[in-house]
């Protein structure tokens, strides 16, 4: 009898736990919005949903997986992706489909650690439906992920960015593609811009050792050293660190003009806000997330005069990439972020390999993935001709007014040996 | 440089004595370390946050408000985590205390999602102390740690609920042949330490940023204040944090930035081999 | 010597059948799951060897320990640098992370050891964490955050280990022979040490028990099916990083066998398939797959506070044991 109240509380927990506060609306919210996805989805599965009216979308759907952190410490990524996922596969379907079918993204949480990644990307490959597989948004899955990608021969995209994994899918693995720029172009292009037209001389670097962090702060210090610059001081940081000061104490006594930062979102904004108020004005160059919407929103002021090398602003100059990040606000109220316009592009790049390998076999698939040479995505061109580093630029951008002001586009070409 | 080192390193060493204090309450009480003290922390953060941000109160009244909501919480968790188990072996309250952990965390993403948040400080603005710069909120914080300190000392050791709640820590059975109710005096500890941890969320959200996930690392911090300031203490486990804060900030400047928390938990290993007990604790005897 | 033979005699005809069986049913598996499951039940078995150290130090010896994800990882490591580094072969790099990190417990042991219970616990946190320290950022050894990877498959006489089937039979027969090693030592003298130890360790010490010891070579053997399973994970993933090798990922274990039960082998092998499968079970509820499985943790403990195997024997006990006897009575 007890043992029934007890269970009877930690249901009861349970269901206050979801249902309390004021989240509750928009627990709701994003409950009934699930809801309308899946029903949406349902449609799609039955095969002949109504079009909008332009063309017929007909047969089965062709299945693409993706495996991204829904739950967990990276949550975040999930979230953007999801969300990402529902706005493409609407496109995409309203517009006629791929090869008049419509399409249909399956999503396997990652739980953001490498045994997930692998189980999630291993339940997908096993389903013969499902023509590709795209990676979580960090380079650590997508190493974790590689020898799978070999076993099951099917084309997977990888989201993370490390130098190390471009020369992993240029090598040795044919069936992976680092759909996004590689870590190199930003950060050079972004140090030539501080030596070259900010004229800044003496550096200090702040990074997390977490992969791509540790990454980018390795390719900062390979970029000064072209200009023959070394970093006054070099200190790293571990992932949750909340109280910074014995860092920028460092920073500071080295006595740097600037600081050069490398972190995720929530550390990236309190090392921005700490740094301000210890009364220090030197300018910040950050990585891809000191000019993200999440950072911005959480730092505030402080983020004024960060410069960063970003691949994605959500006011992008690029067409494709605005109105999508016009959609996402609409749509979820909030700014767009990264992963979300990534998810996107890997999804429509992935649907014009399809469309040109004319079938969903997965080795023609994969075969077609090598015939794009310049794809207009949302973020960027992308240039599939070598597997690695597809993407081709960014944004150089600065804060300001709590906005991303964007300073100049970077480009580049793509090296084929 | 050293001086703002000092002042950061108490003003962080504070607050993990404040979550720390919350988890030597019950584990004074019920013999049991709390695993879910960090979840406290971050739902806290995320009611004052709520009443903050979303319904636009004041951040003291949010405060207030979230401290008592956690308060609900922390009787719900004591009533279907812990007391269902109260008579089982200790290590099956706490894998139902990880069970709690994980279902607190994901709750809370699934209610506030996984975007991090921020809200209103308590004071605004920086403060220059010499070379040094601070932040009033870790001022704000200190006082209102101290203030909380002092409050629930007065309780413990002055009010008459107090001296049944230290009764009922010392011996469950004994207490309830004198007539104190044992679930009802438990479930007040168990109130008190969500209501000190929760505020501490609250006070920390404009400074750390509030997620889902914040409670672990200020948790593991806290669970090392707790060790070295002696088990069970509630000074050593406030001295404990001001050991951890300053450790942290000093050895993060000057033996390695990489091995913050490493160093923490080298000095706690330390510390344990040279004084079992902690700084603070009792020497009990063995009993066979 | 002696305590060997006293060890091996106590491997009765049922046990040798039951393994027997267990061979059979699960040299069949490969064949009738698909290729995704055979990758959970790999991991399953990995986390059961793990499962089973915390089993040893736990069930047998009363010291609860949350480093064992770390020392998992040693096992890993050490294999990775092995075969990476010095392109040592597979079998010898297995028994080098094996003893390796089996050393290594043991002289941790033996410091972490002069404190009692609680605080051997908390030592043995601090020990995850500063593990976790390491392998996130001594880039040397460990490859930093980024890991290693490329780490070639298990090799023996020309034979490559090289698709999901051909690993699972080399774990499923390292823990079939663990298995077998754990039956010999929870009935040997050693064993029994450990036993008393746990029931009352001043009163082991009285009957002339060295306890410091006997704990230290626990924990050793601990270390060993840690290192063990390390070396096994190295094999089938070729990849590493620090991301698997977390304090949460010990306080899996832990959660594990207390599902299962402490008081058997059987336990463990109970909590690690119900959390292993759990886990993929739960898949479809994706956004909400974490959730209900924190809250499934907590009432599976609720209901069986002794785990599955504590409670299954308490209903034995109650129920069909007296049945059984009351015929003899009459």
């Amino acid at each position: 009898m007890k043992k029934a109240v007890a269970l009877l509380l930690a249901v009861f927990l349970a269901v206050g736990l979801v249902g309390c506060g004021s989240g509750k609306e928009e627990a709701k919210e994003t409950a009934a919005k699930t809801e309308a996805a899946k029903e949406t989805q349902a449609k799609e599965t039955e095969g002949d949903k109504e079009a909008d009216g332009e063309s017929e979308v007909s047969g089965d759907p062709i299945k693409i997986g993706l495996t991204t952190v829904l739950t967990g410490d990276r949550a975040l990524e999930g979230q953007y992706a999801s969300n990402a996922v529902k706005i493409i596969e609407e496109e995409i379907n309203s517009a006629g489909g791929v090869l008049g079918r419509p399409i249909e993204v399956v999503i396997e949480d990652a739980l953001g650690t490498d045994v997930g990644a692998v189980n999630a990307y291993r339940k997908l490959a096993a389903d013969d439906d499902i023509v590709a597989i795209i990676g979580p948004d960090s380079s650590n899955d997508g190493m974790a992920q590689a020898p799978s990608a070999l076993e099951f021969s099917i084309l997977t995209t990888a989201q993370g960015s490390s130098p190390t994994l471009r020369d992993m899918c240029n090598n040795d693995n044919k069936w992976l593609f680092q759909l996004r720029a590689c870590d190199e172009t930003l950060c050079k292009a972004l140090i030539k811009y501080a030596v070259e037209d900010l004229g800044l001389k003496s550096f200090a670097i702040l990074h997390d050792t977490e992969t791509s962090s540790s990454d980018q702060a390795r390719l900062f210090t390979e970029a000064l050293a072209d200009y023959g610059i070394e970093p006054m001081v070099t200190v790293p940081f571990t992932t949750g660190t909340k109280d910074f000061s014995s860092q920028i104490a460092q920073v500071q006594n080295s006595g740097a003009e600037a600081i050069i930062g490398a972190a995720f979102q929530t550390e990236a904004a309190i090392l921005v806000t700490q740094i301000r108020s210890m009364g220090i004005e030197a300018p910040i160059l950050g990585s891809n997330a000191f000019a993200d919407p999440v950072t911005i929103q959480l730092a505030g002021d402080a983020t004024d005069d960060v410069y960063c090398a970003s691949a994605w602003v959500p006011n992008t100059p690029n067409e494709k990439g605005n109105a999508f990040a016009k959609k996402y606000q609409e749509l979820y109220g909030e700014e767009c972020g990264k992963a979300a316009a990534q998810i996107y592009d890997h999804i429509s790049i992935i649907c014009e390999a399809i469309e040109r390998a004319g079938t969903t076999d997965r080795a023609a698939v994969r075969d077609a993935m090598n015939t794009i040479d310049s794809y207009p995505g949302a973020i960027t061109t992308y240039d599939c001709r070598t597997n690695g580093d597809c993407g081709r630029g960014g944004l150089l951008v600065r804060v300001k007014d709590q906005k991303a002001e964007i300073i100049a586009e970077i480009t580049s070409e793509k090296v084929i040996e | 440089m050293n001086l703002q080192l000092l002042i950061s390193g108490m003003s962080m060493g504070i607050v993990y004595g404040l979550i720390a204090m919350g988890m030597v309450l019950i584990f004074r009480s019920v013999g049991i370390m709390n695993f879910a003290q960090g979840e406290f922390l971050m739902f806290g953060g995320y009611f004052c946050y709520t009443f903050n941000q979303i319904l636009h109160l004041p951040i003291v009244v949010s405060l207030l408000l979230a401290s008592l909501s956690m308060g609900v919480v922390g009787v719900l968790f004591m009533r279907s985590s812990y007391w269902p188990l109260r008579n089982a072996q200790a290590k099956a309250i706490i894998v139902s205390a990880m069970g709690a952990s994980i279902a607190f965390k994901e709750g809370a993403r699934l209610i506030w999602g996984s975007i991090p948040v921020s809200m209103d400080r308590v004071v605004e603005g920086t403060v220059k102390i010499g070379t040094a710069s601070v932040q009033w909120q870790h001022i704000a914080i200190i006082v209102v740690s101290a203030v909380i300190m002092i409050l629930v000392y007065i309780l413990l050791e002055k009010t008459f609920i107090g001296n049944m709640m230290q009764a009922t820590a010392q011996d469950q059975y004994m207490a309830s042949l004198t007539g104190i109710p044992v679930i009802f005096s438990i479930g007040l500890t168990f109130a008190l330490s969500a209501m000190i941890t929760g505020v501490g969320g609250g006070l920390l959200a404009p400074i750390f940023f509030l997620n889902n996930v914040m409670g672990g690392t200020a948790g593991a911090k806290a669970f090392a204040a707790i060790v070295i300031g002696g088990f069970g203490s509630v000074p050593g486990a406030i001295i404990g944090g001001l050991i951890v804060g300053l450790v942290e900030a000093f050895g993060g400047a000057y033996i390695s930035s990489t091995y913050q928390l490493v160093l923490i938990y080298v000095v706690l290993i330390a510390i344990l081999m040279i004084r079992p007990q902690g700084i603070f604790g009792e020497k009990i005897q063995e009993k066979a | 010597m002696t305590a060997l033979v006293e060890g091996l005699k106590s491997i009765k005809k049922p046990f040798l059948i039951t393994i027997l069986i267990v061979l059979i049913l699960g040299s069949g598996l490969p064949f009738v799951t698909s290729s995704y499951m055979l990758r959970v039940l790999n991991i399953a078995m990995i986390a059961y060897l793990c499962v089973l150290s915390v089993y040893v130090l736990l069930g047998m010896c009363g010291q609860n320990s949350f480093a064992q994800a770390g020392l998992w990882g040693v096992g890993a490591y050490l294999t990775a640098n092995m075969t990476l580094k010095l392109g040592v072969s597979s079998v010898p790099a297995m028994i080098v992370a094996i003893a390796g990190t089996a050393l290594l417990a043991f002289i941790l042991g033996f410091a972490f050891f002069r404190l009692r219970q609680y605080y051997f616990t908390f030592a043995t946190i601090g020990l995850m964490t500063i593990l976790n320290g390491l392998f996130m950022n001594w880039t040397p050894v460990t490859g930093g955050a980024l890991g290693i990877s490329d780490i070639p498959p298990f090799q023996l006489f020309g034979f490559t280990a090289d698709n999901e089937t051909a690993k699972f039979f080399i774990i499923f027969l390292v823990c079939l022979i663990v298995n077998v090693i754990i039956k010999v030592l929870f009935h040997s003298p050693l064993g029994r040490s450990f036993m008393a130890i746990r029931d009352n360790e001043l009163a082991a010490d009285c009957l002339g028990v060295n306890s410091l010891l006997t704990k230290s070579i626990a924990f050793a053997i601990s270390g060993a099916l840690c290192g063990a399973a390390g070396a096994l994970y190295a094999f089938l993933s070729g990849y590493l990083s620090y991301q698997t090798f977390t304090y949460q990922q010990s306080t899996m274990y832990l959660i594990m066998i207390m599902l299962g039960g402490t008081i058997s082998p059987a336990g463990a092998i109970i909590g690690t398939l119900i959390i292993s499968l759990l886990q993929e079970w739960v898949r479809p509820l994706q956004n909400y797959m974490q959730f209900i499985y924190g809250i499934g943790i907590m009432i599976l403990m609720i209901i069986q506070p002794e785990g599955i195997l504590g409670g299954g024997k308490a209903l034995y006990e109650k129920y069909i044991k007296p049945r059984k006897r009351s015929p003899k009575a009459e």
